[in-house]
């Protein structure tokens, strides 16, 4: 009787959360928000490509990101709007995997705030504010994955080991009315963190107790999510950062429809998550939606 | 004397890598957080290395069965490049082999990896636990951070284990 009572609240809360599918905020603390692809940088063995096989050898040192597959991701993207480039490392210079070597933005445009990086193994979409929604932001990813998927060299032409999909939120006086992380994280976000005796008879006051919280959850659908809250600064402002990230756990098909069913699905968890633990913050957020 | 213990908590940024906001410690002196580069020692890779150095009192047939002395170069490579691996990749198991070389073994939730490291080269694998075996090698004066960043990501990325690591020094007073 009990176990069906609190099925029954799940249900509700699942039938609260539809209802609030599609809401958008004008105030939201989102800082970046970040769709990240990684796969095995240089040359892999051309034979273990061929025959299909479940291994690869990897040489080091690695062969050098290739200039040419640069410039097919930069003429890709520079068709989609994205015209102006940054080369972060400088020619010459070596470059470690998963570094980021060139980042592509549109020219400066109202409303519009995406731009695209790639390097060794590594490629991303960013987002940042002002942010609408994920619906805007999903054909900016998949315009860029295929780019991407057209651009690799055939060498590395094979499976993307991680797929990540990462919010940055920043929590600054407006939301948290000046508490403490420690209040911030209890009273607001709901994670309950409790003091022992030990501690709590110690303590001066709640309103001066610095908290945070990093939690690896591996997911029921093969996904894991790290969280992270911590006090920090983002982007100029100080308050309480917290990093949401949902990566799957096995190797993604290098196809756009897979990559894009993975980040949905890494979406639909944050989305959850973000909700679920910002509900006392929604007018502060002011939801438009 | 008592030791002086310091606990500094350790943040890999490669989980922000593509991060373009710039993000820092409120006060990176009681919280560890991003943009703090891994340090380059300690005290499991300083335990690590004293471990290799012992190696050098092994003798030929050290294990009975005809083994060779573990070389200087194995010695000398393998504390090379543990002293550049960030924290995050956690102390390896460290063992001697029969053929003078010097092998490491990484496990995580995420997979394992192995490295054996010769005089003048190194071979080795790394297994995900979901995902192609990739078997990797080089030349061992030039073991460093390609290296480093390929096994971090395959065996640390979804644990988000960095987070959890802390760099704890022990440390005796120079007074």
């Amino acid at each position: 009787m009990r176990g069906r009572m609190f099925a029954d609240r799940l249900v509700t809360q699942r039938v609260d959360l539809r209802a609030i599918e599609t809401m958008i905020f004008s105030n939201p603390p989102l800082v970046e928000l970040v769709a990240e692809l990684r796969w095995l940088p240089g040359m892999v063995d051309s034979e273990a490509l061929q025959s299909g096989a479940q291994s690869a050898v990897l040489r080091f040192p690695l062969s050098a990101p290739s200039e040419e597959s640069f410039a097919r991701f930069s003429a890709a993207v520079g068709t989609k709007g994205f015209t102006m480039s940054e080369r972060l490392v400088p020619v010459g210079f070596p470059s470690l995997p998963y570094n980021v070597v060139y980042r592509f933005r549109k020219p400066p445009r109202e409303g519009e705030n995406y731009l695209y990086q790639i390097g060794a193994g590594v490629f991303s979409a960013n987002a940042l504010p002002p942010y609408r929604d994920w619906d805007s932001f999903r054909p900016i990813v998949r315009e860029g994955v295929e780019a991407l998927l057209t651009s690799r060299p055939k060498s590395e032409d094979r499976e993307f080991t991680h797929v990540i999909l990462r919010y940055i939120d920043l929590f600054s006086p407006e939301f948290t009315e000046d508490k403490s992380s420690f209040q911030f994280l209890n009273e607001i976000l709901g994670i309950r963190v409790q003091l022992p005796p030990a501690l709590a008879e110690q303590a001066a006051h709640a309103s001066r107790i610095q908290s945070g919280l990093q939690l690896s959850l591996p997911l029921k659908n093969e996904l894991s999510m790290n969280l992270t809250l911590q006090e920090g600064t983002a982007a100029g402002k100080s308050g309480i950062v917290m990093t949401t990230e949902v990566l799957g756990l096995k190797p993604t098909s290098p196809q756009a429809d897979r990559v894009m069913e993975m980040l949905e699905r890494a979406h639909t968890s944050i989305r959850a998550t973000f909700l679920g633990l910002t509900e006392r913050l929604r007018d502060k957020m002011k939801p438009v939606q | 004397m008592i030791p002086s213990l310091s606990i500094t908590p350790v943040f890999d940024t490669a989980a922000t890598g593509t991060s373009i906001v710039e993000i820092v410690a409120q006060d990176s002196s009681r919280y560890g957080f991003f943009r703090v580069p891994p340090r380059a020692i300690t005290a499991q890779p300083a335990t690590a290395q004293q471990t290799i150095e012992e190696f050098s009192k092994l003798e030929k047939n050290w294990d009975g069965y005809g083994a060779l002395p573990v070389t200087a170069e194995s010695r000398l490579f393998a504390q090379g490049f543990l002293a550049v691996a960030p924290t995050v990749m956690l102390s390896p198991e460290i063992s001697p082999t029969s053929n003078g070389t010097i092998g490491l073994e990484w496990q995580s939730r995420e997979g394992e990896a192995y490295l054996e490291i010769g005089r003048t080269r190194y071979s080795g694998h790394i297994q995900p636990r979901n995902g192609t075996t990739i078997y990797i090698e080089g030349q061992s004066a030039r073991l460093g951070q390609e290296e480093i960043a390929v096994i971090t990501q395959l065996l640390y990325a979804a644990s988000g284990a960095e987070a959890f690591t802390n760099s704890i020094q022990i440390t005796e007073p120079t007074i």
